[in-house]
């Protein structure tokens, strides 16, 4: 963990409100991350992660080694949104609203499609796995900052991303024979934004 | 093989992305929207960390008057038995010349009178109990008239 994470947290764990809104704007995309590979639903791993972070604000003053803020926060992130899992069962307001999408019913259909296809996909993953894997195409983490979140060596981070990789493009293969979209490629990566 | 590996990890990324993005900034709002709560709530009762401290003076406020209640309860209780064990003895009751008059069975009186027992009253007790010089306690209960020699 850098000295500004460090400095951020010191200041945070005396209640410092904007050195911890500091915070949440450097650990937000990895705690959805984590949420998301969790409770398989965005709005679900939003929730979550809002209540990680408040519960997280509560307890900080009992956080004893500050270099081990980031994984003490996910680890909260990961409970909040276990508990978050238990809580809520599936209900017809997660399908998609259809007709208001852009491009008509018709593009709508396709892309809860696609979205409902890669989820699936993502579901054959173990947890630690799809983690990894929404860190890395989410966030656009390198193997060495996964590791560093989730407590494991850049290696291992490595082979799970290689194995999922191949799996995915399995499952995946007919998603990636559609026609070129139209749209340009999204700036996905995030320099500089890392855990 | 290369460009299918791209195209499916972007189309990953992409996905990922459009759900994901849409929830950014709801944890901070959030805490936001808490910290100005906090600073707009009345600093009336001291919280402390794990509300132990703000709990035992609770109890303690809450328990004060009940403890006291309790005291003057047993005060008054107390003082009330003292004087109920303490009774005075009531001169007027005391019967002066309490030699029974053994009446014949066949020679019953003729005028109407009191049936009194042998002994001597010497203290009254509330509840109708007399208390005889012989330490025996008798009830009051029934008064017996005598018309005409005639029980009534």
């Amino acid at each position: 963990m850098d000295q500004e994470v460090l400095n951020l947290v010191s200041r945070a764990q005396r209640r410092d409100p904007d050195a911890f809104a500091a915070l949440i704007n450097r650990f937000e995309r990895t705690a959805l991350s984590v949420a998301y590979a969790q409770v398989h639903d965005a709005h679900r791993a939003g929730d979550a992660v809002q209540e990680a972070f408040l519960r997280a604000w509560q307890e900080l003053p009992n956080l004893q080694d500050l270099a081990r803020f980031g994984g003490w926060l996910l680890q909260i992130v990961r409970n909040a949104a276990i508990d978050m899992r238990r809580r809520i069962r599936p209900t017809v307001a997660e399908f998609p609203d259809l007709a208001a999408r852009d491009g008509g019913p018709g593009q709508a259909m396709e892309d809860a499609d696609r979205a409902a296809k890669i989820k699936e996909a993502l579901g054959t993953l173990d947890e630690t796995t799809r983690t990894a894997v929404v860190m890395r195409y989410y966030e656009g983490l390198s193997a060495k900052e996964i590791g560093e979140a989730l407590g494991m060596s850049p290696a291992s981070i490595d082979m799970r991303l290689s194995r999922a990789r191949g799996q995915l493009r399995e499952l995946l293969a007919p998603l990636a024979g559609e026609k070129e979209k139209e749209e340009p490629t999204p700036k996905w990566k995030v320099a500089g934004d890392s855990a | 093989m290369t460009l299918q590996n791209e195209k499916f990890e972007e189309i990953v990324s992409r996905q990922l992305a459009a759900e994901l993005e849409p929830q950014r900034g709801k944890a901070l709002a959030a805490f936001r929207a808490q910290m100005t709560a906090e600073a707009a709530a009345p600093a009336a009762i001291p919280i402390s960390r794990g509300g132990g401290r703000s709990k035992k003076m609770m109890a303690l406020w809450a328990g004060a008057p009940s403890l006291l209640a309790a005291c003057v309860a047993v005060v008054v209780t107390l003082h009330f038995v003292h004087r109920e064990r303490n009774v005075s003895v009531t001169p007027e009751r005391e019967v002066a010349s309490t030699q029974a008059v053994q009446p014949s069975p066949t020679e019953l009186p003729k005028n109407t009178g009191t049936i009194v027992f042998d002994g001597i009253v010497t203290r009254d007790v509330p509840g109708n109990i007399l208390i005889t010089n012989d330490h025996t306690a008798v009830r009051d209960v029934n008064h017996f008239e005598l018309i005409n020699g005639n029980q009534k």
